[in-house]
């Protein structure tokens, strides 16, 4: 009985986190998004010896978490305004920030809207994008940020 | 492949921590039997005897065939010893822990849920070899195959092997054939029934269908058991006439002829054990050679450093679950309090008053947190047992190996250390107990020319003294000789030679700690080697502990390792560089200094300062990481001085902060390869330190300069 009121995922709307990155608009799956802070509100402690795009480390309510800078990691230009914000993501149970120019707006995506991507956008690799989606005339790439944060990973398990 | 085991995860887990309880229960026993020579404990035997037969039980109802069939030969072995027909033998001792090896295997299959690649017909077959040869005071009756030919239900092998059973322990063998009534519908529990009350009665040699068959509900009409039993036939016959749903019982005792030519067989069979020993006798001789002779013993180093005797679960006690529960009762009182107070703030005239309860709140939280730490930390504590008890039977296997006679003593092991502690510490104690086989205690012979016990002696104690837990291992064996020591450092280039004999006899025991000190060209060969004393005194310092030696030639050696009670919370030095903050571990920090800026040297474009007539090189905390260089500000800088086995270094830094004990959050592993940090700490205010790592810190040191400048 309980099985007919489940959904199938495969036809829901997709709800996205709409974010900024220069001129171009992108975006990631609510469901990994644990909150969104303002980057300003944030004192960045930085690690030495890391790639660059790793910004340092946040210490969010006693928890200290990696922060990501996603125009670095895109190769884009480094921008700090006052927009900026960072999402916190969720990556096999590892908490980080991303940091992006700004975020926009909540938006339901039919599936329908969704196209594969084509294989760069803008100098990303494939394996991170989820598709691209075209909502009311605008384009906006998913972004599969939790992939994103893992590739950075260390493969050691931090407990 | 996976095994395809049909058990939830949470099944799994409990068979897993129940079954890695009796397999080292059967290991213990085993060792512990090894000791009697006479009379064994019966109570030790009834011990071993329930581990074999419960992990028997469990592995059989979780669907791991092989390790039940293992278990069930164990069993039979063991039931033989405790009714008094077989001898303690050292092949038998080496086959059960064999079999306890192979045990470990299997749950590790489980764990993974990975089919290894082991084979246990090998094993099995030995065991049974065992079961049927060399029982004391009784005859050999093994039975051929063309004696039983009153037995069409069940292979003669088996039977034979059934006869010889029954025959050592005065008992007889049973065909037993019941008719169940299919029509009813729960065939299988009747059948469950039939063999669990059989199993009660004796034991069931093979069944038709196995438990494992009646479990997943493949049966058939006819049950088929051959049954080894000292009940009579007719007392069978009524109980099993009990269970419900039976149409018919036939039960037949099945009788040996016994052989005349068997005698023949024995005695050659007797005559191949004795060659198997003479072989194995050769054996052990020809590995007095020393490439070989170091392999094995790495071989056994190495199992036991692979084998985490740690589970990822932990039992609190209740009455501590309830203190952490009532603490947090508290804070949530707290955090009303703080509500209504900030209110009151807000709205009342009289300031004075709310803060006055701000700050009563305040300080409540302050004492529940402490509590709250206090418990948390209590809750990750364990025995050191949990890590000591795998060393018996790891030293007898080394001693063994390497042809020495050694007696372990523990003490201490209820001494709690926290977990994170205890599984790093596993490595370091192994790697020292195997160098005290190794080097420290002498071959028998020797032992006795030098008016010393045959034994040798190696102590493993645990105690805790202040802050710290302070573990002991001691050897009575030939002791370092500091020369010897000394000499060796120089052969290897690791110390100048004018040098070696301005060292005092501590400095030069030291010298054993040193990087490439103990890694021998020969030894780097073997696999899995290279690892030497350096590495188990950085695993040490990386908990934040020290190690020290203390020897005398001919008397014995002792190490005497401090580990701190806990490794979350760390006491450190604060300093701050560039706007950073760091924490420098005070394990690590020999003492500071204000140095004024015109005594800097420079030794080869390098910044250095003499202290205490030695020259220290001094380092920009900013240098090791690549970032840039501020300039000194002023006529005086602040230099920490830090140490690592023999090598200290100044670490220039813009400001001294003080002393702080921190707790330490590892960093996330998304930030990729760190180095040079151990962690990072919240300090009061919300801002984030990073915990240097020094060891590591001044390896990048010594990697991003040229060999220049060791220091001693």
């Amino acid at each position: 009985m309980t099985d007919k009121l489940l959904v199938d995922s495969e036809t829901i709307d997709k709800q996205v986190i709409v974010f900024s990155l220069g001129e171009e608009e992108f975006a990631a799956d609510i469901n990994c998004v644990k909150e969104i802070r303002k980057m300003n509100d944030q004192k960045i402690t930085t690690i030495p010896k890391t790639k660059d795009y790793v910004a340092g480390v946040v210490n969010l309510r006693g928890n200290i978490i990696p922060v990501l800078d996603l125009r670095l990691r895109f190769g884009m230009e480094k921008n700090v305004s006052q927009d900026n914000r960072i999402i916190v993501i969720e990556a096999e149970n590892e908490v980080c920030g991303v940091i992006v120019d700004a975020v926009k707006e909540v938006l339901r995506v039919a599936k329908e809207e969704i196209e594969v991507a084509p294989d760069m956008v803008a100098g990303i690799n494939k394996d991170f994008l989820e598709g691209v989606a075209k909502v009311q005339g605008r384009l906006i790439v998913l972004l599969n940020l939790p992939k994103i944060a893992l590739a950075n990973s260390n493969g050691k398990v931090a407990s | 492949m996976g095994l395809g085991l049909e058990a939830s995860p949470e099944e799994i887990r409990i068979f897993l921590e129940e079954a890695a309880e009796q397999v080292l229960t059967l290991e213990e026993g085993i060792i512990a039997l090894e000791k009697y020579e006479h009379e064994i404990d019966q109570e030790l035997l009834q011990a071993i005897f329930r581990a074999a037969h419960t992990l028997k039980g469990s592995s059989a109802a979780l669907g791991h065939t092989a390790m039940a069939k293992l278990t069930h030969e164990l069993e039979n072995l063991l039931d033989q010893l405790r009714k008094g027909t077989r001898d303690v033998t050292p092949e038998f001792i080496e086959l059960l822990l064999e079999v306890v090896d192979v045990l470990r295997i299997y749950n590790d299959e489980i764990a993974k849920d990975k089919a290894s690649d082991f084979n246990p017909d090998d094993l099995i077959a030995k065991l049974r070899e065992l079961g049927q040869s060399s029982n004391k005071n009784r005859e050999e009756t093994a039975v051929t195959a063309t004696t039983s030919k009153a037995t069409p239900l069940f292979p003669p092998k088996l039977v034979s092997l059934a006869l010889e059973q029954a025959s050592t322990m005065k008992r007889k063998v049973f065909s037993i054939k019941v008719n169940l009534n299919t029509e009813n519908t729960l065939p299988s529990v009747r059948a469950y029934q039939l063999l669990m009350l059989l199993e009660d009665k004796g034991t069931i040699i093979t069944s038709q269908p196995t438990f494992q068959e009646v479990e997943k509900d493949l049966i058939d009409k006819d049950i088929k058991i051959l049954l080894v039993s000292k009940k009579p036939k007719e007392e069978l016959e009524k109980d099993i006439a009990s269970i419900p749903d039976i149409l018919r019982i036939k039960i037949e005792e099945i009788k040996d002829q016994i052989d005349k030519i068997e005698e023949k067989t024995k005695a050659d069979l007797s005559s191949q054990v004795n060659e198997k020993i003479n072989i194995q006798a050769e054996e052990i001789k020809n590995e007095e050679l020393d490439e070989e002779k170091n392999l094995a013993l790495n071989k056994i180093e190495k199992k036991f450093k692979n084998d985490s005797m740690i589970s990822s679960t932990i039992r609190v006690d209740v009455e501590l679950l309830d203190g952490l529960m009532n603490l947090v009762g508290e804070l949530v009182i707290d955090r009303t309090r703080l509500v209504s107070g900030i209110s009151q703030l807000h709205e009342s005239e009289d300031k004075t008053m709310a803060i006055e309860n701000l700050s009563q709140t305040g300080s409540h939280i302050g004492r529940v947190t402490e509590q709250l730490q206090e418990l948390i930390m209590k809750a990750r504590m364990l025995p050191l047992e949990t890590l000591f008890r795998k060393f018996p039977r790891m030293i007898r296997d080394l001693a063994l190996k390497a042809g020495k006679e050694i007696e372990l003593n523990m003490e201490g092991e209820e001494t709690e250390l926290d977990r994170s502690v205890i599984e790093q510490i596993s490595d370091p104690l192994i790697h020292l107990l195997r160098n005290s086989i190794d080097h420290g205690i002498e071959e028998p012979d020797v032992r006795e020319k030098m008016g010393k016990p045959r034994v040798g002696r190696i102590t493993l104690s645990a105690e805790p003294e202040e802050n710290y837990i302070v573990i002991r291992l001691s050897d009575d064996g030939k002791g370092i000789d500091p020369e010897k020591i000394a000499a060796t450092a120089v052969r290897k280039g690791l110390l100048a030679a004018e040098k070696a004999n301005t060292l005092s006899v501590n400095e030069a025991v030291e010298l054993i700690f040193m990087p490439g000190f103990s890694t021998s060209e020969k030894v780097t060969q073997v696999s899995g080697r290279g690892v030497g004393m350096d590495i188990v005194k950085k695993n040490i310092e990386n908990l934040n502990g020290n190690i020290q030696v203390f020897t005398e030639i001919d008397k014995g050696t002792e190490f005497r390792i401090e580990l701190p009670l806990t490794l979350a919370i760390m006491r450190t030095l604060l300093v701050k560089s560039s706007d950073s903050l760091y924490a420098i571990p005070l394990g690590s920090v020999a003492e500071t200094h204000r140095i004024q800026k015109a005594t800097i040297k420079y030794i080869n474009k390098r910044k250095a300062m003499t202290l205490r007539g030695k020259v220290l090189p001094l380092v920009h905390l900013e240098a090791l990481f690549g970032l840039p260089i501020p300039e000194i500000a002023g006529d005086s800088f602040f230099v920490v001085v830090v140490r690592v086995a023999q090598q200290q270094v100044g670490l220039i830094v813009e400001r001294l902060i003080g002393e702080e004990e921190v707790v330490i959050k590892t960093l996330s592993k998304l930030l990729g390869d760190i180095r040079g940090i151990f962690g990072a700490a919240i300090l009061g205010q919300g801002d984030v330190a990073l915990i240097l790592d020094v060891p590591s810190l001044l390896a990048l040191e010594r990697s991003s300069n040229q060999p220049e400048g060791t220091v001693l």
